[in-house]
């Protein structure tokens, strides 16, 4: 959106609503002693934590107020002497719970937009509860819940380089309730989020021969999958970046031996279960990455590979293997080098009496 | 009248044509002076910056309270990370994040004296302010951060800026913040961070370092890489899995020093040292996706994260 156009529509936004003037407290305002609590926060969230984009200006001068008018209800009910200081203990008692919630609500407030004037004004509170021997207030409410002065325990408008309010509270017999916990502080040991370098060696050793291609590709009978997986591994999703061209060279590698070691296990000697099964799990696997870097040769050498086992007869390893696995030609099920324009190799399968494991119809969308 | 009418075009043609004439000469005159051809070509919304050759001091006596193209040449002496929406401030250099409405990176240069207690700066003066800068739909307000459980955490530290009161303002515009954790983190363990860089000025005639956030992968259960982070209040302000700093001294004898830092958006215990903390510099510009200080050859730093190169 052009520049000019994002401010005419924050011009006509702000003419179709303008929130600053929906909110702005015109003149001082009281908070009621019946319920100061509810009206306290009423007036927050109509008049300070609104979404809308209000001027900083307003919505400061609103908190401002707002929390004048804290302080003086608190004073009040804590301090007057009218009512209910004395004659009545549940009186008594339910007005000191008001002024001690109300102090807990505007503290979080303070502490958030504007902590100095509360700062100020709590070591006045302080010290005429001191002088009015209102102690139980001080000890069960300000000490307990710490509402003394804003500091980096609870605001962060406040760092650790800041000093804590420990002599506020060092009054009456009482101690700040983290006086302790300043000098021990537990807290979850942080774990960076770094991996290991623990083969790191083996590693740098590996880029080195992958960026030159100079390493042996040597895939055993024993353990082919094992052998195939860790060269593909060390020589070819290598930590650095090897060109495209030594790459290419790098992966036409190890299918070569990839190739020569499932042609040996099929086809010297007289294979047993255990080598079909190995060669096959090495072909699926083999098949797999060619689907991905580059299927050309793979395709052309799977058309030879099901041309020797029919001619050996090896029915149960076409049949069950290369049949039921799917192991032909790669194509637009298993590659993003196709799509479903390409033909999927029917044929390829179509031999021996056996069909192809899928259902064209099914993947072809007409 | 009519007289009268002619004379006074007269003398306007006049005056303009004199005026004409002489703008033209002083400009060639001026031109021929600086005649060394150096003469920077503006691009579009961006200042002219000054090149890395060019980049002068200014006596730090001098300070500037509104963003000016060589205060910005020398912070940005050696290169900037990325482009994207820079913002100069009176004392140090942002890159915003409209998407994730938190920095991409803040860039600020310190000396010894930009850093020493001053009387006339007070933090207390200052507060949380939106940036009217930023076009409402990408701008972070108090609100999204209010009982959302982090704080207002600075990219550019306000303890790094106390050469003058607006300086100080400035660092507390919601630009330069994003959601850090409080208790534990922004109020201990990362401000000990900040202010080990700012000791770095006791042994070090210039530091310049750039701070920023990042979001890390982390593996879930699956086995599967997933980045994922929460985010705050209406405007959804990204809460970064973690932040770095990457700092690079001048000593005395023009020798360079880097440090790299990447820690933790979460509660830190107190008794970690920082040099857990350091990593790799180049670990850090494949996470954030930008490169620091890249108009300094790797090869010409003395050492880095303390050690020799």
């Amino acid at each position: 959106m052009s520049k000019r156009k994002a401010d005419n529509e924050m011009a006509t936004a702000a003419q179709k609503v303008n929130p600053a003037d929906a909110i702005q407290i015109v003149g001082d305002i009281t908070i009621n002693k019946s319920q100061p609590l509810e009206e306290y926060q009423k007036l927050i969230n109509t008049r300070v934590a609104v979404d809308q984009i209000v001027d900083d200006d307003i919505t400061k001068e609103n908190f401002t107020k707002i929390a004048a008018a804290a302080r003086d209800v608190i004073w009040q009910i804590l301090f007057s002497d009218d009512s209910d200081s004395g004659s009545d203990a549940d009186a008594a008692a339910e007005s000191q719970k008001k002024a001690s919630d109300l102090l807990e609500e505007y503290k979080g407030d303070a502490c958030f937009y504007e902590p100095m004037p509360y700062n100020e004004w709590i070591v006045k509170l302080r010290d005429e509860l001191l002088q009015r021997q209102q102690l139980d207030f001080w000890r069960d409410t300000i000490v307990k819940k710490q509402l003394g002065p804003c500091w980096s325990r609870d605001s962060d408008l406040f760092d650790s380089d800041d000093e804590p309010p420990l002599e506020f509270y060092a009054h009456a017999g009482c101690v700040a309730p983290f006086a302790t916990s300043l000098k021990v502080r537990a807290a979850e040991k942080a774990t960076s989020g770094d991996e290991d370098p623990g083969a790191a060696l083996d590693r740098s050793n590996c880029n080195e021969a992958a960026l030159t291609s100079d390493f042996e590709a040597t895939i055993s009978v024993d353990q082919p999958l094992i052998d195939y997986r860790d060269l593909m591994k060390r020589y070819v999703l290598t930590t650095c970046i090897v060109s495209d061209e030594i790459q290419q060279k790098n992966i036409d590698k190890i299918g070569q031996a990839t190739r020569s070691t499932i042609w040996k296990l099929l086809f010297e000697g007289t294979p047993t279960q255990v080598e079909f099964d190995k060669a096959a799990e090495l072909l699926q696997e083999y098949k797999g990455d060619a689907g991905f870097y580059g299927p050309w040769e793979f395709n052309k050498w799977i058309v030879k590979l099901r041309d020797e086992v029919l001619q050996r007869e090896m029915l149960d390893f076409w049949g069950q293997k290369m049949v039921e696995m799917e192991l032909g030609p790669c194509c637009a099920r298993d590659s993003d080098y196709f799509d479903n324009m390409d033909e999927v190799p029917l044929e390829f399968y179509d031999k021996a009496g056996f069909k192809a494991p899928f259902d064209p119809s099914k993947n072809s969308k007409e | 009248m009519s007289n009268l009418k002619i004379g006074s075009i007269l003398t306007i043609g006049a005056s303009a044509l004199g005026a004409f004439y002489l703008g033209s000469y002083t400009e060639r005159r001026s031109n021929n002076e600086s005649g060394r051809g150096d003469k920077l070509t503006r691009l579009p919304g961006l200042p002219a910056f000054a090149t890395v050759s060019a980049a002068s001091l200014i006596p730090a006596s001098e300070s500037n309270l509104s963003a000016t193209p060589s205060r910005i040449g020398q912070i940005m002496k050696y290169g900037f990370p990325g482009l994207d929406h820079v913002r100069s401030q009176s004392d140090y250099v942002l890159s915003y994040d409209r998407r994730n409405r938190v920095p991409h990176w803040v860039f600020e240069h310190l000396t010894a004296e930009s850093v020493a207690k001053n009387d006339a700066v007070d933090r207390a003066k200052s507060d949380f302010k939106p940036d009217e800068s930023i076009h409402p739909y990408f701008r972070a307000q108090n609100t999204d951060y209010r009982r959302s459980g982090y704080d207002r955490g600075h990219m550019a530290a306000a303890g790094n800026h106390r050469l003058h009161q607006k300086h100080c303002d400035d660092t507390f515009l919601l630009s330069n913040m994003a959601p850090q954790v409080g208790q534990g983190f922004n109020r201990d363990a990362w401000n000990t961070l900040e202010t080990h860089v700012r000791k770095l000025t006791k042994f070090y005639t210039n530091v310049y370092v750039c701070t920023g956030p990042l979001y890390l992968p982390h593996k879930e259960d699956d086995g599967k890489m997933y980045v994922k982070y929460e985010v705050i209040g209406s405007n959804t302000v990204a809460v970064p899995t973690h932040f770095y700093k990457v700092i690079v001294s001048e000593a005395a004898d023009q020798k360079l020093h880097m440090e790299a830092y990447v820690m933790p958006n979460k509660v830190i215990s107190n008794d970690t040292p920082l040099q857990v903390f350091q990593v790799p510099p180049e670990t850090v510009e494949r996470a954030a996706g930008l490169l620091f200080f890249d108009q300094l050859n790797r090869q010409q730093l003395a050492s880095i994260n303390g050690k020799k190169i």
